[in-house]
């Protein structure tokens, strides 16, 4: 176990976690302020990892632009989805979930459909490896890393110092208090998934290029944020930011060092006695 | 024209009805209190006016036009605001944001202004404690603090549910004080619901009293302090003694 | 037996062997095939629904499956047991895996138990992924041997299977439906739809959940090892998670809560991917699309839809029978409980010493004493937040007391959970009728009061076969609704009734248990003065038939009426007791009531 080998498996670590911490924050805003459990949160990670490769292989467009086209059609499937199947489904939680299954489902056909299933290998516009003494990363991974690093602190600026961000919070703790204050929460809602939907499109879209792609890992991302977000606190956005880098490290040094089944299986076992013991989880406040 | 009136307006939980036929007016400038025990319909009522619950028969009236069966965030642009039983602050932000979040739907100039011309005036400890996260203010606090949310909005009339609730006797003589001023000095009317029929009658122009969801009694409170018959609706002595003489 | 029921059972039994001909008319086996998916999902459709029925949805059934595939397939291939041996053992082991896992995780309640459940399967499939001296690993085993049952030899051809499966199907088909009509059954299905009112009502609704959750998954158990020897191989990847959704949704398209449902789902949404294979790209879309539109427009499933199709007289609401009820003088005329002859009357039946409760810095209640003599009607009355409803559940015990004691006829309940106490003899009504279930008729919500109170009268009661305690149900059921005048609705829904009659209807549910205390929790709000005469006139009458009552009102005048003996709250403090002229000359109360 040398230095080097430590310092790859953390940083390695530090990289899955921001593109992690995109993931959860995202599901941690539908599922926590929204209360909808989206399984098809992970399909829509997949959708912008699919969709960028798409437009930067098949129509060469620049990453920038692919980046711009492809957060716009998300944003805007999302706020359809919602509209058309969630929303309406918002009273019965059970019945909500059912219905994003379908949409795994819908989503996860058509591209299949179009794509076909192989695995496709996504490589960005940058090549080349920077040295840092001990280790090596590839300038694609920090790109990455500071995508991913400068996405998070957008959104935390819009939640924590924008009007917006102000309503969604009001509309989180108390969502009838909010109204009376003159905020229109189904609007605030529908805002709210979008952001949160596009969030998880743009981890895609960053981290496509560290996994082959396939449409069918859109399920096993949403398990991904689903046990951060437990971990983490359902409602609480330092939980899902903390979440994601403790799963991230469970990963990369339990994946490396024994296997990545056995890391799968202690998230999940960390999971269930969180559930057990606080299901409000490490940072929980809201309790729905 | 009545700045604000209730006609006959009826409320049910499902089948259980909370409030019969309840009709009340409130003038510009006026305050009204609701009285009754517990369990008698009075935060549903303001629930109702807000749009909260809603009203399955009647007409809610204000300014002139009828708002019974507008959206919440509609009846907050009105010009109408509930500070709800329990105070229910956002304990998740700080004073200054909650702030804020009362002043919602209007520009940054008039939020800046509000703050500087009501909250600063009204509610000096308020704003000295802007940063404060809000859950973390006392009763006493997070009633002021409520208060000042809902001015924020610029309303004229404000719906207050049982401000005395869980407070000590000086700060429930703070925020009387704070009330009675914002009244005479800033026009605001009020309809409050108090349990404490005492407090409620020295601070309102008019009373109503409601028991098992209906109006039992209403009048002028100069009136109704003297009579005996508040204490028959709360306390029943009366009905006793006439059961015992029959 | 009435002539529906003759009808339902001809086309049942006409049904059941056309199905069973099937084979000898199609030969096709990628048809037969479809036809034995069919049954295996049917089958683990009602066991999910076994579950559910209390209200428990579990995204775990994939793991049991596999568990039982993986138990059965290790014990006839390396152990070499006969293939039945097998088969119960897949159960077998399979319940005692729920067992260890349902006590520890149905404390949780709604999503969260869900959660667990699905996190529990993942853990469960890498496990199989890993296990592999039992389970192959990523390999998966093959080469299973197909099913030999003693006396009718091997089961080779799809159409053996097919003779096993509905066979299988069959049978654990009839044991849901004898389940879900015998007192266990009811019992689950009263806490499915109110957890709350069957907890007061004397169910254990812990214990019966765990048993809900061991036997669906024993059946699944069963399942999985047929599901094996019916495939040459398997592999984690059998038992994916789409297993457990796909159980979920054969429920959800046909109906939750029917036997019908999840039959109709399972035969529905199977043939759909396999006969859509043509088109493969776009299979699983489709699938996902179909799925979307079902539960977006029905919401009862496609069952619930169908029945609200044929039954519509049924299930729209006729007001015209109940808007005409009045509360009649009458009440309770009939209505006798059975205590015993020689009942002291001067003991204390309840006593309370020093209950506090605080909850996060609030203090609700301090040092409450107070003790409550057999025969007594005692109010308990008190401004808002003076800690009336607090008292209340720490009597009924859903909320357990900082501090203080309780003492029931000489043996300490404070810490005893609500069924419990119900057992004792002390029974509760609720302020917003949330005993009720407001989605049952007025005869079923009375017995399965009784139902409960009854308990179990051993194995013939699981399958609803005990006719001698079915019969004493209906007549008590039927006396009760007499003299309470509420035969004329007896077959109505709870939630159409007026409000003062589900009023009615809750405390009948109480009286039916023949308790030795009765709590009431606001009984009369809402109601007119009329209404409030009666209900105090048929309390007295129960008063004189030797019941102990504790009346929590904020309705003085009828407090005054009804009860000898007060105890006046404020602030979570006891500030007064004693007879009804006493408290209302007192001071103290006067202050607290109108404030001063």
């Amino acid at each position: 176990m040398t230095l080097s080998v430590l310092a790859q498996m953390f940083f390695n670590a530090l990289i899955i976690g921001t593109v992690y911490a995109l993931l959860a924050v995202g599901f941690n805003l539908v599922w926590g302020i929204l209360g909808v459990f989206n399984f098809a949160h992970g399909h829509f990670y997949m959708l912008g990892a699919f969709l960028a490769w798409w437009l930067m292989a098949s129509v060469g467009l620049g990453f920038s632009i692919s980046f711009i086209l492809t957060t716009i059609f998300i944003f805007i499937l999302a706020a359809v989805s919602f509209k058309l199947v969630l929303e309406p489904l918002q009273e019965n939680e059970f019945v909500c979930v059912i219905a994003s299954l379908g949409l795994v489902s819908l989503i996860e056909g058509v591209v299949s459909a179009i794509f076909g299933g192989e695995p496709r290998i996504v490589r960005l516009p940058i090549s080349g490896l920077a040295s840092f003494g001990v280790f090596v990363i590839s300038y694609s991974r920090l790109a990455t890393l500071g995508i991913s690093f400068i996405v998070i602190v957008v959104f935390l600026y819009l939640v924590y110092f924008t009007k917006f961000g102000r309503a969604v919070r009001a509309a989180a703790w108390d969502p009838e208090i909010a109204q009376v204050q003159g905020i229109n929460v189904s609007k605030i809602y529908l805002f709210t998934f979008c952001i949160g939907t596009v969030l998880a499109g743009i981890g895609g879209m960053v981290a496509s290029h560290m996994t082959p792609l396939m449409p069918h890992m859109g399920f096993e991302f949403a398990l991904k944020a689903f046990i951060i977000v437990v971990i983490g606190g359902l409602g609480s956005i330092p939980g899902a930011l903390m979440g994601a880098m403790i799963i991230a490290f469970i990963e990369s040094f339990i994946g490396s060092l024994i296997n990545t089944t056995v890391a799968t299986i202690v998230s999940f076992a960390v999971v269930l006695i969180i559930l057990i013991l606080k299901p409000s989880g490490l940072m929980g406040t809201v309790s729905k | 024209m009545t700045l604000f009136e209730v006609k006959q307006i009826s409320v049910k939980y499902g089948s259980i009805p909370a409030l019969t036929s309840i009709s009340i007016t409130c003038g510009f400038g006026e305050i009204v209190v609701i009285l009754g025990p517990n369990g008698a319909g009075k935060s549903t009522l303001l629930k109702g006016i807000m749009g909260l619950v809603p009203v399955s028969e009647g007409e809610i009236w204000h300014k002139g036009e009828r708002i019974d069966r507008l959206p919440v965030y509609q009846i907050a642009r009105r010009g109408i605001s509930l500070v709800p039983e329990g105070r229910r602050p956002f304990s998740n932000m700080s004073v200054i944001e909650n702030l804020f979040v009362g002043g919602f739907q209007r520009p940054k100039e008039k939020i800046e202004s509000e703050l500087v011309e009501t909250v600063q005036v009204y509610f000096p400890r308020l704003m000295e404690r802007k940063k404060q996260i809000a859950g973390t203010l006392s009763g006493g606090e997070q009633q002021m603090l409520v208060i000042a949310r809902a001015l924020m909005s610029g309303a004229e009339l404000i719906l207050l549910d049982e401000p005395s609730l869980g407070l000590s006797p000086i700060m429930i003589r703070e925020i009387i004080e704070v009330v009675l001023r914002l009244n005479r000095e800033k026009k605001v009317s009020i309809i409050m619901v108090e349990q404490n029929a005492h407090l409620g009658l020295q601070l309102a122009n008019s009373a109503y009293v409601l028991e098992g969801g209906r109006i039992v009694l209403e009048g002028v409170s100069s009136e109704l302090l003297k009579s005996e018959k508040i204490i028959q609706a709360y306390i029943g002595i009366d009905t006793r003694k006439n059961k015992d003489n029959s | 037996m009435n002539s529906s029921v003759v009808w339902k059972v001809l086309i049942a039994i006409i049904g059941w062997t056309l199905i069973a001909c099937v084979p000898f008319l199609v030969k096709n086996i990628f048809l037969l095939h479809i036809f034995n998916l069919i049954f295996m999902g049917s089958a683990l459709g009602l066991s999910w629904a076994i579950l559910a029925r209390t209200g428990c949805v579990s995204f775990a059934h994939n793991a049991f499956l596999g568990i039982g595939a993986y138990t059965s397939v290790f014990l006839v291939m390396q152990i070499g047991v006969p293939f039945l041996i097998g088969f119960l053992a897949a159960g077998i082991i399979a319940g005692i895996f729920t067992l260890v896992i349902g006590i520890i995780v149905l404390r949780l309640k709604g999503i969260f138990f869900v959660l667990s459940t699905f996190c529990f399967a993942q853990i469960m499939l890498r496990v199989f992924r890993i296990a592999e001296p039992i389970t192959g690993g990523l390999n998966g085993i093959r080469g299973i041997p197909k099913p030999t049952l003693p006396f009718i030899g091997l089961f080779e051809s799809h159409a053996h299977f097919y003779f096993l499966f509905f066979l299988y199907t069959s049978v654990v088909l009839i044991f849901t439906v004898r389940l879900f009509s015998s007192s266990m059954g009811r019992e689950f299905k009263a806490i499915g739809e109110n957890i709350f009112a069957a907890e007061s009502m004397g169910i254990d609704t812990f214990g019966r959940k765990v048993t809900a959750f061991v036997i669906s998954s024993v059946l699944v158990g069963f399942g999985g090892s047929l599901h094996a020897h019916y495939s040459y191989f398997i592999s984690d990847t059998t038992f994916e998670t789409v297993k457990a959704i796909e159980i979920v949704v054969y429920n959800i398209v046909g109906g939750v809560g029917s036997i019908a449902g999840p039959i109709i789902g399972a035969a529905i949404m199977i043939p759909v991917p396999e006969l859509l294979s043509g088109f493969v790209a776009y299979q699983i879309a489709l699938y996902g699309f179909i799925l979307i539109l079902i539960v977006r427009f029905f919401p009862k499933g496609i069952w619930g839809g169908v029945k609200e199709v044929i039954y519509p007289r049924v299930y729209v609401e006729d007001l015209t029978r109940t808007k005409s009820l009045q509360l009649s003088s009458q009440l309770g005329q009939e209505f006798s409980m059975e205590f015993k002859a020689n009942d002291n009357n001067n003991i204390k039946l309840l006593e309370c010493s020093n209950i506090s409760r605080s909850f996060s810095g609030l203090v609700a209640l301090t040092n409450i004493s107070f003790s409550v003599t057999k025969g007594e009607i005692i109010g308990i009355v008190g401004p808002n937040g003076a800690g009336k409803t607090t008292l209340f559940n720490t009597l009924t015990g859903v909320l357990p007391p900082n501090r203080g004691r309780i003492v029931f006829e000489g043996k300490e309940i404070t810490h005893l959970r609500p069924y419990k106490r119900n057992q004792l003899g002390i029974t509760r009504v609720f302020q917003n009728v949330e005993g009720l279930y407001i989605t049952a008729s007025v005869e079923e919500n009375l017995s399965r009061a009784l139902v409960a109170k009854m308990g179990f009268k051993g194995i013939k009661d699981l399958f609803g076969l005990e006719k001698e305690k079915h019969r004493r149900i209906v007549q008590r059921t039927q006396e009760i609704m007499r003299s309470f005048g509420l035969e004329s609705v007896s077959r109505e829904v709870a939630k159409n009734l007026p409000h003062g009659f589900q009023r009615l209807l809750e405390l009948a549910m109480a009286l039916i248990a023949e308790p030795k205390l009765l709590l009431l929790d606001e009984p009369v709000s809402g109601m007119s003065l009329e209404e409030m005469n009666v209900i105090a006139g048929l309390l007295e009458k129960l008063q004189q038939q030797g019941l102990t009552i504790i009346v929590v009102e904020h309705n003085v005048n009828f407090v005054m009426r009804l009860c000898s003996h007060i105890m006046v709250l404020d602030y979570g403090i006891k500030i007064a007791e004693g007879t009804p002229e006493e408290i209302q000359t007192n001071s103290e109360v006067i202050r607290a009531f109108l404030g001063g």
